[in-house]
């Protein structure tokens, strides 16, 4: 049978062993790696089992952040010569307890190498990695492998930086998730032509955008409006302001979390915001976690508060 | 007196993006915060500029508006709050009006004041119509900003004052937050307490 890429993803496959984070938003530099660090090993002192896997393409530097030596094994070791992916995980002690680091490198995650099947191939070995969680940090940039592996999460966390370069990339990349969302759900009840047909014929009738394209979906008929109202109630981005420096850039949460609603009927939650701090850059430069070296600084806490938020929403 | 079962008014709850059982000054914050985003120029607005247009921002603003007054209304009945009608202006006070404002430089929280008292009205009336507490209204009448909300909703609260006295709410605003901006930068002493913010 031939399956598109959207039902192959769509494959019920074993129940997941594990709950995925993933951690993106598009542009460079906004902090994913140095919160995926954070909450990470914050995530493992308080006695969870975690690993967390590094799927920055360009730049595979997790480890630094977290002051460990790279893995012995990589990606490269799954996708070329057959390892599992639990051969890969490195494990490391922090003291208080103990987190597991998968690495990419440079060649490891190409999208030109690696076939798609085997993408899912890595997707299905995620999931049922023995573990309580997966933290996984995405690079910058909305290419496929990015979005693939923010719609694998279970809870999708982007972060930004109070610049209009970063808001506009947050933006583009949690479009271009929720896009792909779509067309999988579309895709799962066997319309996937339908759908592609109407966004290709779009400019007939005058659709400029993807506000305009969902209502234009949902007029059509009540089976299209309550696909569409399902994927919008199975999708909720988390949102992280980080480097704010003064009141106005706490609100850029708020008000991001507004326009998602309002222009595109998406939901999001703020979770919260990190203040612009020296002492981050300084824990950076040294390969230091900010949790354990300064676990009183507000942006600390604030990353405590947010990482136990997201661990008991399910709860409520 | 009819009490509004205050289910029925979810959807404007929702336009609002707050919670049916909120206060009425959360209410008056939301509606200035959200009036605020959407008719000024944010950086994430303007950042998601493919998805929205004049159209739709008139749209949203207008579905806030409406929101914002039918909740306001059902309050109203809710508490008897009447909101009077301004008495109109003698010619001759009408006259003393146009030439104390052609002759203003920039308006100030003073100028307000005045042009206030030529309305004949007090504090009382106006936060009765705006909706914004007297204690607010005389903070901004006196410059008096550190006892004022933050920024936006500032801005908000000066543009609905100076509507209700017929003036160019978005330059009486501008004109004023210029001095917020000054005053902001001279206390420097900045103890920012960020947990205090959100």
């Amino acid at each position: 049978m031939n399956l598109s890429p959207e039902e192959l993803i769509a494959e019920k496959s074993d129940t997941p062993k594990c709950e995925i984070w993933a951690i993106g938003g598009g542009k460079g530099g906004t902090g994913k790696s140095f919160l995926t660090s954070n909450m990470g090993t914050y995530l493992s002192s308080i006695g969870k089992k975690v690993v967390l896997i590094d799927a920055d393409l360009g730049g595979a530097n997790l480890h630094s952040f977290l002051g460990v030596s790279k893995p012995q094994n990589s990606l490269s070791d799954f996708f070329e010569r057959g390892f599992s992916l639990e051969d890969i995980i490195g494990y490391y002690g922090n003291g208080k307890g103990e987190f597991g680091l998968v690495t990419g490198d440079i060649n490891s995650l190409d999208s030109d190498k690696i076939k798609y099947t085997q993408k899912l191939k890595l997707f299905r070995h995620i999931k049922q990695i023995p573990s309580d969680l997966v933290l996984i940090d995405l690079g910058a940039g909305s290419h496929y492998t990015a979005i693939d592996t923010f719609l694998l999460a279970d809870k999708m966390i982007v972060v930004i930086v109070p610049e209009i370069t970063s808001i506009e990339n947050m933006y583009q990349f949690v479009k271009s998730v929720f896009f792909r969302k779509l067309k999988l759900s579309f895709a799962q009840r066997g319309l996937r032509h339908a759908f592609l047909n109407m966004w290709k014929e779009r400019s007939t009738y005058n659709i400029r955008n993807l506000g305009q394209f969902i209502d234009y979906l949902g007029k059509i008929s009540h089976q299209y409006r309550s696909i569409i109202e399902r994927t919008l109630n199975e999708f909720t981005i988390n949102i992280v302001v980080n480097q704010a420096r003064c009141d106005e850039d706490l609100l850029i949460g708020n008000s991001i979390k507004s326009v998602l609603l309002k222009y595109l009927g998406i939901n999001s939650n703020y979770l919260g915001y990190i203040e612009y701090d020296d002492i981050v850059w300084n824990c950076i430069r040294k390969r230091q976690l900010l949790l354990q070296t300064h676990p009183s600084a507000a942006s600390a806490k604030e990353i405590k508060k947010m990482t136990n938020y997201l661990i008991n929403i399910d709860e409520e | 007196m009819i009490i509004m079962d205050r289910k029925h008014l979810k959807k404007y709850f929702d336009i609002l993006e707050i919670d049916p059982n909120v206060s009425i000054p959360e209410i008056r914050s939301a509606y200035t915060y959200l009036k605020t985003l959407y008719s000024g120029n944010s950086v994430v607005i303007s950042s998601i500029h493919d998805e929205f247009n004049e159209e739709n921002r008139k749209e949203i603003l207008s579905n806030i508006e409406d929101a914002y007054k039918v909740i306001l209304k059902s309050f109203e009945v809710e508490n008897k709050k009447e909101c009077l009608q301004k008495k109109p202006l003698s010619n001759e006070t009408q006259a003393v009006l146009e030439k104390y404002i052609l002759e203003l430089e920039s308006y100030s929280g003073d100028s307000l004041r005045q042009i206030r008292e030529l309305h004949g009205l007090d504090l009382k009336e106006v936060a009765q119509c705006t909706n914004i507490s007297r204690r607010y209204l005389q903070s901004i009448e006196e410059e008096n900003f550190s006892t004022l909300p933050q920024k936006v909703y500032l801005k908000g609260f000066i543009i609905s004052y100076a509507e209700h006295l017929d003036l160019n709410g978005h330059k009486v605003a501008d004109d004023i937050m210029k001095k917020y901006e000054t005053w902001v930068n001279d206390s420097e002493n900045k103890n920012f307490d960020f947990n205090n913010l959100k």
